[in-house]
């Protein structure tokens, strides 16, 4: 072995980034070289006696004798990588009505009138879907009743979780029910079941009242924030306060307002928050020019978001950004996270699958709003049809065939493939294509800009910051992690 | 509307995929049209879309940056196609295989 670097390279991607060059290797491990540095590297002129030379060495983006070794290591760094496909289908979202006592603007799943019960998922049809969800090799299932506004077909969750927990008796899965509701219309019945029956609620908090009120809407146009944070409050107190969580969704009057928004979270004692933007479905495409914006308007807003939650985290106030902690997750520990949006191949079908009311099934939510528009391109088939051919058949493999960061254009050389994803259902709703046109996709745009700002951001953080971030990965507060000294 | 802008570029410096590659990431600023890869050059046109108003030159001259990345990217791909697949085919080997190799 020769001082001047004769060395063979590993595979690698490489993404030029404003404070240098970023590569990652197939593990997932990256580095941000100097331009100098990786101009050296790729011109196998790097010295032996460069710092730089061990790094790229230790990180598997290159080799001197035998590559044996390294693609071992690279391999089971790979399957780590992999491992959410190990498991198969283990979210199931059944649609319990389509009925909504809300009018929300941006309505992804454009919802019927509060009474208009022929929307409603029958007891039969809830116990169908829960045959075929425990057919799932995964020995974790979620289910999560969705709608419209899924308590006001009470009566059918109920069917559902207890005829789940008898199958579950022979079963044996890990079983987790979530309900997915407003909270505007839950009473102290429905509580009391939550509790009994061990029922995680997810709501819908846009901020503020200024804000929520804006878009969250009872059927009268009234705002409904009062009622949900009380009934958030009231969730809590019974649940238990890790049993309640809150998503949001950005529109563009939210844009600019994000530090407000946290604020919000913070005050309902929430740990954590997930800046959604607006779907491209339903209702919020009839008022994109009212609700929608841009990725760089919703990055610049997201950027100094993160900027103020890392503030408050460095006051001692743990909070955390869901969609930040994600990617840190991926771009930090060789372990990954399960997102169906943001996988590669994509969760759609293998990883989560939705029941629609009346017993269709399709491989996203998303795929059920164009199908409610005529479209029936993500339709797998009823719960009347056989699980094989269903999660075996040509809509589930046309899906996921079409996801694979590692095969499509422009996102086969990206440097963050490996954190990234595919999502070909969003890519047919916009693009009309499954694999999409990426250099117009406002999915990649966004994960591009976040990506290069959380490499960029963690490179220049100091220790304080780091800790933040390691909080938001372990669950440890930023100042127990302090005493175990990850950083020299 | 500004003129096309025709590029005659060298082949042995520059591989079909390469100039592909670059390609499909310009495609939503201006026309592109891959005229011919023969033994020594490869034409490439330029043409600006309908009510553009991007400027071509600063397009072709960021295209021909990105060329340079895109030949490295091939380079690079050529290089470690082999190993990815063994280790892509390692990763998800049966268990027993697995098992085969730790002893």
């Amino acid at each position: 072995m020769t001082d001047d670097g004769s060395y063979e390279f590993l595979p690698f991607n490489f993404m030029r980034l404003n404070t240098g060059v970023l590569a990652v290797s197939m593990g997932g491990d990256y580095l941000l070289l100097s331009d100098n540095e990786f101009e050296g590297f790729v011109n196998k002129r790097l010295s032996r006696n460069d710092p730089r030379y061990l790094d790229l060495m230790a990180k598997h983006f290159l080799y001197e004798d035998s590559f044996e070794f390294p693609v071992r290591l690279l391999a089971t760094q790979y399957r780590t990588k992999k491992s959410f496909l190990r498991e198969f289908t283990g979210l199931h979202m059944m649609v319990i009505t389509l009925r909504c006592n809300q009018k929300c603007k941006y309505c992804q799943v454009s919802s019927e009138h509060a009474d208009a019960k022929k929307y409603d998922m029958s007891l039969q049809t809830a116990r169908k879907c829960v045959d075929l969800i425990f057919k799932t090799p995964s020995p974790h299932v979620k289910i999560e009743f969705q709608g419209g506004e899924p308590l006001l077909n009470f009566k059918t969750i109920k069917c559902a979780v207890e005829y789940a927990e008898w199958v579950n008796r022979k079963k044996k899965k890990e079983l987790e029910f979530v309900i997915c509701t407003n909270l505007t219309s839950i009473t102290d019945k429905q509580l009391s079941y939550c509790k009994k029956k061990e029922i995680l609620i997810s709501t819908s908090l846009d901020g503020p009242a200024e804000i929520h009120n804006q878009g969250r809407v009872d059927e009268d146009g009234n705002g409904t924030h009062e009622n949900v944070t009380t009934a958030i409050r009231k969730a809590r107190d019974v649940l238990g306060p890790d049993r309640v969580d809150a998503l949001l969704t950005v529109t563009k009057r939210s844009l600019g307002h994000f530090s407000e928004i946290i604020d919000e979270y913070v005050n309902c004692g929430f740990n954590r928050l997930f800046f959604r933007p607006i779907n491209p479905y339903g209702l919020a495409v009839k008022y994109r020019e009212e609700l929608g914006y841009s990725m760089e308007e919703f990055y610049d807003s997201y950027r100094d978001a993160l900027e103020y939650i890392i503030e408050l985290n460095l006051k001692g106030r743990f909070i955390v950004e869901e969609y930040a902690r994600l990617i840190l997750t991926r771009m930090l520990t060789p372990f990954t996270t399960g997102f169906v949006d943001l996988q590669s191949p994509t969760g759609a079908g293998i990883g989560g699958v939705i029941y629609d009311y009346d017993g269709k099934i399709f491989v996203a939510d998303e795929g059920r709003m164009l199908a409610r528009k005529g479209d029936m391109r993500f339709l797998m088939g009823t719960v009347n049809d056989d699980y094989i051919s269903l999660f075996g058949g040509q809509t589930i493999r046309q899906t996921v065939a079409a996801s694979c960061v590692e095969c499509l254009p422009q996102c086969c050389n990206c440097a963050f493939n490996l954190w990234c994803g595919g999502d070909p259902v969003r890519n047919y709703a916009t693009q009309r294509d499954l694999i999409g046109y990426r250099p117009d996709n406002e999915f990649c745009k966004r994960n591009m800009l976040i990506m290069k700002y959380l490499v960029e951001r963690v490179e220049t953080a100091d220790d304080q910051v780091l800790n933040v971030f390691w909080s938001w990965l372990t669950g440890i507060p930023a100042k127990a992690i302090e005493t175990l000294g990850h950083k020299e | 509307m500004g003129a096309d802008i025709r590029l005659n570029l060298d082949v042995k410096l520059y591989s079909r995929d390469a100039i592909l590659n670059t390609a499909y990431l310009f495609t939503n600023k201006c026309h592109i049209d891959l005229r011919s890869y023969g033994d020594k050059t490869a034409e490439v046109i330029f043409a600006q879309k309908p009510n553009s108003e991007l400027d071509l030159d600063a397009i072709v001259k960021d295209f021909l940056n990105e060329l340079i990345d895109q030949q490295l990217r091939v380079n690079i791909d050529q290089e470690t196609k082999t190993i990815k697949e063994l280790i892509v085919k390692e990763a998800f080997a049966p268990l027993d295989t697995v098992k085969e190799v730790d002893n």
